[in-house]
């Protein structure tokens, strides 16, 4: 009896899926059609399996405690006769199932970024309303980064307050999502890290809420910030938001930031402009921070006076 | 029906009427003067340091108990499943079987009622026991009502700051190390904009954020405080810091009072004196 609910109490190795279909040409491409190779980047082979039920592949990596043994930023690639796509997907590894319904076949380098993943059911029960870019339509927009909003920061905040009981699951619908409609009508829906800008009262434009860099100027990774609200002012967008960084540890430093929104390319003077101001605030944050231990803050104001901002 | 039950049917329909009465009540209430204002602006506390959950009005009372069982209910249950079908009694009793429990839960109205926050103490006692403190703040902008919660210790008093922000002053236990308590304070500057709650630095040792843990261990005591003068405009604040509890570091008591002056919208730090004394 004992041993049994010890047995329960273990920790189970688990992980999620990874499914598409593929269309070459608008047609269905089977599993029996040897002009197709589909593998995983994987150091071993052997760490994912492929299957192929019911018209969709599915990649399944190994399972293991803490989710299925994938890296972060996991791809696969698709070989047609000369051709080859590959595609960086969304995270999966955690008892998540990422589904692609309409993988066309193209070559080139996808990234299927995971703010709009999440976005996929946001209008499914409104047939009028439409946003770009869509995992469901055209994935020229995946080969580069566009539609991304930076933020400057305007003020410093210690602390923001937090949702009350309320999750922040899935987006089913646009109701899970934030509205804010602007003094001048522009209706923005926001979440997370990712922005919705209206073209007109059916049509939006979906930014990805990022910074300039990708990296703190002491080499570690920026993560993505997290918008809480957002508010216009003189006619500009202003975001209070959590700007997220990492030194030896995950922090977070609260304020309220002005938004540039930018469809393509960011132009060489805003970008120098962005991270100086990026990089001010890192320095600041990251000193005024009492987690972050002395040595780490020594190389960071040693690093910091070596920038030509 | 039973004699019980109708009187118990109409004790909720008194409530409920006062609840409604007492939303209104909030609705209308912009700038009118509130009973528990002390006279000098600050809000006396409505707690009940040991005892159930002190009722204030019965819309508070209502919101009171809603709060503390989805709190427990929220804690009980990591992904929350299983413990969102429970009963409120069942709920009750798990808690209690885990030695969970919400103490001290209050209600403060800010001046001028501007906002109203909902503040508990969450205590889990395993060998030893452990608080953590959930507040909700109830506020309104352009007429809509917001509820949103706010990391707070024990919130003690708010006063008004005479550029319209707001200043908490909380305390509570911490449990660094085994078998040693000791109080923690702390001062906060918040202000509203939109649907959320700013909270404004206060920067004290190269840090955004006044706070300090008040190590007094030694004879004879000396009390610790935070007090803001509101016809001053300062903040002064006295406590006691002492190492020799983490570790090999002498036992030496070093007494900090110190000074902040509100200038400009914030809190600037303006000196801080220290005196030693070594046991």
């Amino acid at each position: 009896m004992m041993s049994s609910v010890i047995a329960h109490a273990q920790p189970g190795p688990y992980t999620g899926t990874l499914k598409f279909r593929l269309f070459y040409k608008g047609n269905l491409v089977e599993q029996n059609d040897s002009t197709w190779h589909i593998s995983p980047a994987l150091e071993d082979p052997r760490f994912a399996s492929i299957k192929y039920i019911n018209s969709y592949y599915h990649i399944i990596p190994r399972k293991t405690p803490v989710g299925g043994d994938v890296p972060a930023n996991f791809c696969f690639s698709i070989v047609h006769l000369n051709d080859s796509m590959v595609v960086y997907v969304p995270e999966f590894a955690y008892k998540r199932e990422v589904v692609l319904d309409s993988l066309s076949f193209s070559r080139g380098i996808y990234h299927i970024p995971d703010h709009l993943y999440d976005l996929k059911g946001l209008f499914k029960n409104e047939k009028h309303s439409r946003f770009f870019p869509n995992i469901d339509s055209t994935w020229q927009p995946f080969t580069n980064r566009t539609y991304e909003c930076y933020l400057e920061k305007v003020e410093n905040i210690d602390q923001i307050s937090d949702e009350s009981f309320s999750s922040l699951g899935n987006v089913s619908n646009f109701r899970d999502m934030h509205l804010y409609r602007a003094p001048n009508n522009q209706l923005y829906y926001y979440r997370n890290n990712a922005i919705l800008s209206s073209v007109n009262n059916r049509q939006f434009i979906v930014y990805k809420v990022c910074e300039i860099t990708d990296s703190t100027f002491w080499g570690t990774k920026m993560e993505s910030p997290f918008v809480s609200s957002l508010f216009q002012k003189n006619g500009q967008l202003y975001a209070i938001a959590a700007r997220k960084y990492n030194a030896d540890g995950i922090y977070s430093s609260y304020g309220i930031f002005k938004v540039h929104f930018i469809k393509t390319k960011v132009d060489t003077t805003l970008r120098r402009y962005l991270t100086g101001k990026l990089y001010n605030d890192l320095y600041q944050i990251a000193m005024s921070n009492e987690y972050i231990n002395e040595r780490r803050k020594r190389q960071v104001s040693q690093l910091f006076k070596k920038l030509k901002l | 029906m039973s004699r019980g039950v109708k009187v118990a049917i109409g004790l909720l329909g008194v409530l409920l009427v006062a609840y409604g009465a007492q939303l209104l009540s909030y609705k209308d209430s912009k700038g009118s003067p509130d009973k528990r204002l002390s006279q000098n602006g600050a809000v006396l506390p409505i707690l009940n340091e040991n005892g159930p959950l002190l009722i204030t009005t019965a819309a508070d009372a209502i919101l009171l108990k809603t709060y503390q069982m989805e709190i427990l209910r929220s804690n009980l249950s990591d992904d929350g499943d299983t413990a969102s079908t429970l009963t409120d009694v069942d709920v009750e009793k798990q808690a209690e079987e885990i030695n969970m429990d919400v103490r001290k839960g209050k209600v403060c109205y800010a001046p001028g009622n501007n906002f109203k926050l909902f503040n508990f103490e969450l205590e889990n006692c395993g060998g030893t026991c452990f608080s953590s403190w959930i507040t909700f703040v109830h506020f309104k902008w352009h007429n809509k009502e917001f509820v949103k919660s706010l990391e707070t210790m024990s919130v003690d008093t708010i006063y008004q700051l005479p550029d319209g922000k707001f200043l908490l002053l909380e305390s509570g236990f911490e449990h660094p190390i085994q078998a040693y308590y000791a109080v923690r304070r702390a001062a906060k500057v918040i202000s509203f904009l939109k649907d959320s709650i700013l909270v404004h630095p206060i920067s004290y040792h190269g840090t955004n954020g006044f706070t300090f843990r008040h190590d007094d261990d030694n004879q004879p005591r000396i009390n610790t405080y935070i007090k803001y003068s509101p016809q001053e405009q300062t903040l002064t604040y006295q406590y006691i810091s002492n190492n020799s509890y983490f570790g090999n570091a002498k036992n030496i008591d070093s007494l900090r009072r110190g000074t902040f002056s509100y200038q400009n919208g914030h809190f600037e730090f303006q000196s801080e004196k220290i005196s030693v004394r070594e046991f």
